[in-house]
Order: C-alpha cells, then structure tokens, then sequence
C-alpha cells in the first residue's frame, strides 16, 4: 500500500482531495482540509465531522466510485489518470461524470459521494418499487456501483443503457448486451 | 495500406526497434556519464526529492538484448560509483513498447488482454506503486475504458490523444508523440534485474496476445480456460511470479469484467483482419 512519509509532500498531494481513514476494519471517507508535522486534518464526508488522525492512518488507495444516487438521478462518475493534477486523492478536478456530462461534483451530495465510496445501496427490489411507483418521473436509481434504472424501465450498466426490466422485474438485454448479464447477477446478489 | 497504427495516427514519426526504458531515480553517487543512456533532470522528481535525482533513458528503441546491454552498463556504473538508490513513491521506471506495426485488431487484443492481467501485473511493480497517482490503474481511474470504447465505436483516435488518460499504467497519449504504449507501473530500483524481468514480462505479453485473432477470441478463451490458465496462456515462463498475488483469480475476474466494455464495444468483424508481425 502507498505510504507517504513526507508531511509536506503529502500536504501537496492530498489537501482538499478525497481519500479514506483506516479505523479498524473499516476505511471512512474524509475530505482533507490540511497535513502538517504529519498530522491530518479533516471532514468526514458522510457526516461532517471534523477530526485530525495520523498521516500513517490513511488509505491513500483510489477510492472506488461509479453511480452516485443522487436526490432524483443516480449519476455514474469515474476518475481520470491526468498528468495536470498531480493529486494522489479525488477532487472536483480530477473525475468526471460519463452519465450526465453536465453534472457537477460534489456540493450537497457528500453523503451520497460516501455511501457510493462505501458501496452502500439500495437493493434492486427497493429501486424497482420506487420506480414503479412512480413511473411518470424521469429519475433513475441505481442498485449497485455498476447498475441503475430509470422511470422509463431501461437498465444502465456503468452510464451504458443496456437494456430494460420486463413486467416481471427481469433484466431483458439489448442484444449486443447480453454480456452484462453476469454482472448484473452478481450486483443483486 | 495496412491498417495499423502508424498508418492511423498521422502524427507519428516512423521508428524502429521494439523497446524503450527510462529510470527516474534518486540516490546519491549517481554515474553521471554513461554511453548507453541519456541522462535527464526529471522535474517531477527534483522538486521533491531530497537527494540527487537523474532520469535515464535509452535514447533510441531497441530491442531485449539492447535493454540488457545497457542495464548491464547502469549496473557496473553504480558499482564503481559505491551508488546508493532511494526507492521510494516519486520514482518510477517507463517501459515503451513500440506499437507502430501493430494492426489495430491486434492493438485492441493486447489492451484486453492487458487490462484483464493489470491489477496482477501491477502487483510486480511494488506496493507504492499499486494506485500511485502517477500510474493508476483502470480500477483506480475508469475513464481511460471509456475513451478507448469511444476510440473503438466511433473509430476515431482523437479519444486518446488527450492529456487527461496519461498518468495510467499503459499510458496511450504515448501514442501520438512515439507510437508506443507507455507501461509506467515498474518502482524504480537498484535491482536492475527486475527491471529486466518487467520488460520481458512485458514483451512476453505483447507476443502472446498475438495468438488471439480478436478481442472477443480473447475474452472467450478467458471464459473458457479459467483465471490461471489464461493468465499462463499470456505470460508464459513468467506466469509463476503471479501465481502467489493474493486474490489471484477474483483479481483477473473483476479484470475480465472491466474489459468487457471494450471487448464488447464493437463488431470486430468490421475491422480488416491482418497478419502483423508486432515486433518487425
């Protein structure tokens, strides 16, 4: 795993980015505000919450993204590997949504940016209820990193429509899309 | 005229020799005259480092036994200099391989296959370097997937000449200025060996990629063999030195998974079947 050992090196590198806290077994998202004499302060991006921690403390892997539900749409982001920002953590800079090119980052939805960060979803059952239940609204849910559903029935694997949901709640695929049907098993499993 | 990459980006200069290698690194003692190398000053790395800091880089591609050749005389260098390396997460060693004869069918099942392997391979390079913003990975940074599909649907290389995908493992932005590949992943080391045994391990894959006629041939003999046959299919005698990386096969798996919206983002039919010999 990537260590930083130099403070300020490491201030350069990660102030007001995205990375994660080990606590235990579990790695928080924290926004970083600032790094000094090797110690961090930060936010926590579910609640924010302020605290400091070690620099050692940090799980500076990338973190995971893909479909951010947001308040009505489920967005799908991924990271870019620039050469012109030269931050080992994430910020506003350095992702990118492909669902919704015009979409902005993070604002209100740091919550929903840390429940994407953690893989916390709704399952596919509670999306397609919602959707059902209001067929009319041009929103979209996703279920999982990898996959949403809109209001209008279609199934979007990483931004891409690759299908719809029949009146049953299967997945119907496109038929040049018939390949994501193994990772749509494993995403509501 | 073949439908290879020299022949699709205008802007390459055509260039011989299958193989090209620069090593940041920092140390002290440092040889600072060396025939086989030109010597740079890396500014990524001096404004950072705290020692002395050179770039070498073999100027002209060659080919396995060139990079042995002048590894060898790196080797002897630091010898008689009593040189000290400082690995650490600033340094990192650029492997290119020359692209240019390659067809672009064959281009495409390389990256495939590539990107199915990444994380294991990556493994080789050292833990600073596994999701190191100077080299990320497509599972750290998505975006280089969805601008080589773009690539691949619309059959436009404009996707890849693009600043914003070159901080990757195999850097394609490298393309366009050498018709290479960039593989940015290998930790700088005073262990020359390992350094040679990543090219290898790099030219192994590129020749082995060629016994698949297309992307999906790939993905489906990925389907059919398994995670450690495919894995041994592409990587030959040096397949053992992965057997070992913790996770191995859910690794490769959620590689193959990753792939998939490459692999899948065209009929490959459509693209003129050709016999290119990738290292000519």
């Amino acid at each position: 795993m990537l260590v930083y050992k130099n403070a300020e090196y490491a201030a350069n590198r990660l102030a007001g980015t995205i990375v994660r806290r080990i606590i235990g077994n579990q790695h928080i998202p924290i926004a970083i505000a600032n790094i000094a004499n090797s110690k961090v302060a930060y936010t926590t991006l579910a609640d924010n919450i302020p605290d400091v921690c070690d620099l050692k403390e940090l799980d500076l892997d990338p973190v995971p993204l893909g479909y951010i539900n947001n308040q009505k749409i489920a967005t799908y982001w991924a990271r870019k590997p620039m050469r012109q920002d030269w931050r080992q953590g994430l910020r506003a800079a350095n992702v990118v949504c492909l669902s919704h090119p015009h979409a902005e980052w993070g604002g209100n939805n740091l919550k929903q940016i840390a429940a994407c960060i953690d893989g916390v979803y709704p399952t596919f059952k509670q999306c397609l209820g919602k959707v059902k239940r209001n067929p009319e609204a041009k929103g979209s849910i996703a279920f999982s990193r990898d996959f949403a559903i809109d209001g209008g029935g279609a199934l979007m694997y990483k931004s891409i429509v690759v299908g719809g949901i029949d009146d049953n709640g299967e997945p119907d695929y496109l038929p040049s899309f018939e390949w994501a049907s193994d990772a749509f098993i494993e995403a509501v499993n | 005229m073949k439908n290879n990459i020299l022949n699709t980006i205008k802007t390459i200069h055509p260039t011989n020799g299958m193989i090209g290698v620069e090593i940041e690194v920092e140390g002290s003692k440092l040889p600072q005259i060396l025939p086989s190398w030109r010597i740079d000053v890396d500014p990524s790395v001096k404004n950072w480092s705290k020692h002395e800091n050179y770039e070498y880089v073999i100027p002209k591609p060659t080919d396995l036994i060139g990079v042995k050749a002048a590894l060898d005389e790196l080797e002897l260098a630091y010898k008689m200099n009593n040189s000290k390396v400082v690995e650490g997460e600033l340094c990192g060693v650029h492997v290119h391989l020359n692209v240019q004869e390659w067809s672009l069918k064959k281009f495409y099942t390389f990256l495939i296959c590539y990107y199915i392997i990444e994380e294991v391979l990556t493994t080789y390079c050292g833990p600073a370097r596994e999701g190191n913003h100077f080299c990320l990975r497509a599972q750290d940074a998505e975006f280089i997937l969805f601008q080589i599909r773009k690539t691949i649907c619309e059959k436009n290389f404009k996707y890849l000449n693009n600043e914003n995908i070159r901080y990757a493992t195999c850097n394609l932005y490298s393309l366009f200025k050498y018709g290479s590949l960039e593989f940015r992943a290998m930790r700088s080391t005073r262990d020359l060996a390992a350094i040679y045994t990543w090219c290898e391990i790099l030219t192994t894959l590129a020749a082995n990629t060629g016994k698949f006629n297309s992307p999906l041939e790939a993905i489906s003999q990925f389907s059919g063999d398994g995670e450690l046959l495919f894995l041994k299919t592409l990587l030959g005698k040096h397949a053992p030195l992965f057997t070992k990386v913790p996770d191995l096969e859910k690794k490769i798996r959620n590689g193959a998974r990753r792939a998939q919206i490459i692999a899948y983002a065209t009929d490959w039919n459509t693209y003129k079947d050709e016999k290119v010999n990738p290292f000519k």
